[in-house]
């Protein structure tokens, strides 16, 4: 069986992807499996942001973009990457700077395939809050109680009431010995 | 730091797969990872940088991490100079992702000892942090992989834009850097034909997901990889909290599926298990993907206790062993796709013949 990508050589991976409920199904050889497999990719995501961005420079909607179309002369002044050369890298950018240099095309890109425009999770140099993980381990075994308790499993949701009690009492405690080391520190 | 070769990690267990000690959720929830895409500011992002660019880069990387950042012993890999075996031995172990073992110039690998906490550098990013587990335990990881990262944040200054967030490669990425996933074994949705319109709801909730599967004509995908499709716009206890539930509902699903079918159609569930048992412990070629759809046979067996002599660490040491690298590892040599069915097969009969050690 050949390769549905290259149609050149032998596949030897095949993927299942499910697309509104149908299954499709791919078969491809490892070189190409490399580009298709990329966790978070333009391409795992359905999204091709080469044609988005071709589109919109272009001001075409639905035809694919021309193998060789010159493009109009945006350059990044720091890598030297154009439009032509980021759809020739499935949609990577060259370095930081091209957020700037490109930045209409990008945030058309991010209003589709993101949930958001504007980042609220942890900074750098910053800690990350100490209770986010205890919170994230609370939220799920209060479902993982309410499932038992549905279903009458009453040992196992008293081994969940218990083990949100102790995360509870855990976080509390460490919450005020930072509040006295915050008060201290002063 | 010396380069080593992938032999230093062959004793050790396998960071994603559940030794004897297996609990909760195993049966389910094979494994769960969170990557965090990080890069350095003012260096242009591998795939524009020069070779020595990256080599630079993955030097002042290389450097900041030690024992005490990572939290334990630290491997080295660079991937120019392993051995092609070597490299898939990597990629099998989920410790770098096939596009980087293909990469040369300043691709290198660092991994802590007990290969939970792994680090490439210069792949799509120049950072991809890792960290893995086996069961479904993301609360514990992202404790884990977010301080490791505070400690990075540190030492290295990391390109981050105050509406963007982290900036990465590729605008996908962007904000939090963050990909959690986990691997869902899920036999009896997809033997009950339900699995279709649970994928279809899972991809409404913005999660995506990847069917793992085998070749041949009896193709029964069970394995599923689902991860969080967006990352800005969130922060990423939000992502895990949303991505956590959905988890938690499949993991029901399936438990209420193999109940159901149990009742309707125990001698089909039976057979699934028997054939696959029966397949692994006689044949005598044993290509890779049917293997995988064996191997999902004789876990569900497991689950149900239906082995006396076997458990799920059997199970999941076969997993490895009969994959390419491993195979080729194990016999010392390279072998042909044929030589490899043939000693896929071996290692299967014998495994199955000992059983429980
Ligand atoms: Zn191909
Ligand atoms: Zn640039």
């Amino acid at each position: 069986m050949l390769c549905d990508r290259c149609k050149k050589n032998e596949a030897t991976i095949h993927i299942e992807t499910i697309h509104d409920g149908k299954r499709v199904k791919t078969n491809l050889c490892a070189e190409c499996a490399r580009h298709e497999e990329k966790e978070g990719s333009l391409a795992a995501l359905g999204f091709n942001l080469a044609e988005v961005l071709f589109h919109q420079m272009s001001g075409k909607t639905s035809a694919p973009a021309p193998e060789k179309e010159s493009v109009p002369g945006i350059v990044c002044p720091e890598c030297g990457w154009t439009l032509e050369k980021i759809r020739r890298h499935n949609g990577q950018l060259g370095c930081a700077r091209c957020y700037e240099t490109f930045a209409p095309m990008i945030s058309d890109v991010i209003g589709k395939v993101q949930k958001g425009g504007v980042h609220t999770g942890k900074r750098p140099g910053q800690r990350a809050r100490a209770d986010g993980a205890a919170k994230l381990e609370i939220e799920r075994l209060k479902r993982l109680l309410d499932d038992a308790v549905r279903r009458e499993e009453y040992e196992n949701a008293a081994r969940f009431r218990d083990a949100i009690r102790r995360l509870e009492e855990k976080s509390a405690a460490s919450k005020a010995k930072r509040a006295t080391k915050k008060e201290s520190a002063r | 730091m010396t380069p080593e070769t992938a032999d230093v990690l062959l004793g050790n267990e396998v960071s994603f797969l559940a030794g004897a000690d297996a609990g909760n959720g195993c049966d389910i929830a094979i494994s769960s990872r969170i990557r965090l895409a990080r890069n350095l500011a003012e260096m242009p992002f591998p795939g524009s940088a020069s070779d020595e660019m990256r080599e630079k880069i993955s030097d002042a990387v290389a450097d900041v991490v030690d024992p005490r950042l990572f939290g334990g012993k630290v491997h080295l890999f660079e991937m120019a100079s392993l051995s092609p075996v070597d490299r898939d031995v990597l990629m099998e172990r989920r410790l770098a992702s096939a596009d980087f073992i293909r990469r040369t110039g300043g691709a290198k690998l660092l991994v802590r000892n007990d290969e939970r906490i792994s680090l490439m550098v210069n792949e799509e990013d120049h950072i991809r942090l890792q960290a893995i587990r086996p069961g479904f335990q993301l609360p514990a990881l992202w404790e884990e992989i977010s301080r490791i990262d505070d400690r990075l944040g540190r030492k290295l200054p990391f390109a981050f834009d105050e509406k963007l967030g982290y900036l990465t490669s590729c605008p996908t990425n962007v904000g939090t850097g963050m990909r959690a996933s986990v691997m869902l074994h899920l036999p009896a949705l997809t033997l009950s034909g339900r699995i279709g319109a649970t994928v279809q709801g899972i991809q409404k909730l913005n999660l995506a997901v990847r069917g793992i599967y085998g070749e041949g004509s009896d193709n029964r995908g069970n394995f599923y990889q689902i991860s969080n499709q967006h990352t800005l716009g969130e922060s990423e206890e939000e992502i895990l909290g949303r991505f956590s539930a959905v988890i938690d509902q499949l993991i029901n699903f399936e438990r209420e599926a193999r109940a159901a079918l149990l009742q309707k159609d125990r001698f089909g569930m039976l057979d699934f298990v028997g054939r696959s048992f029966g397949a692994l412990r006689y044949a005598y070629k044993m290509p890779g993907g049917e293997a995988l759809n064996h191997l999902s046979g004789v876990r569900v067996g497991v689950d149900m206790h239906l082995f006396e002599n076997l458990d799920i660490r059997c199970v999941n040491e076969l997993w490895i062993a009969t994959q390419n690298g491993h195979l080729q590892k194990n016999a010392g040599r390279e072998l042909s796709a044929a030589e490899r069915d043939v000693e896929r097969a071996r290692i299967c009969r014998e495994k199955l013949r000992q059983g429980r050690n």
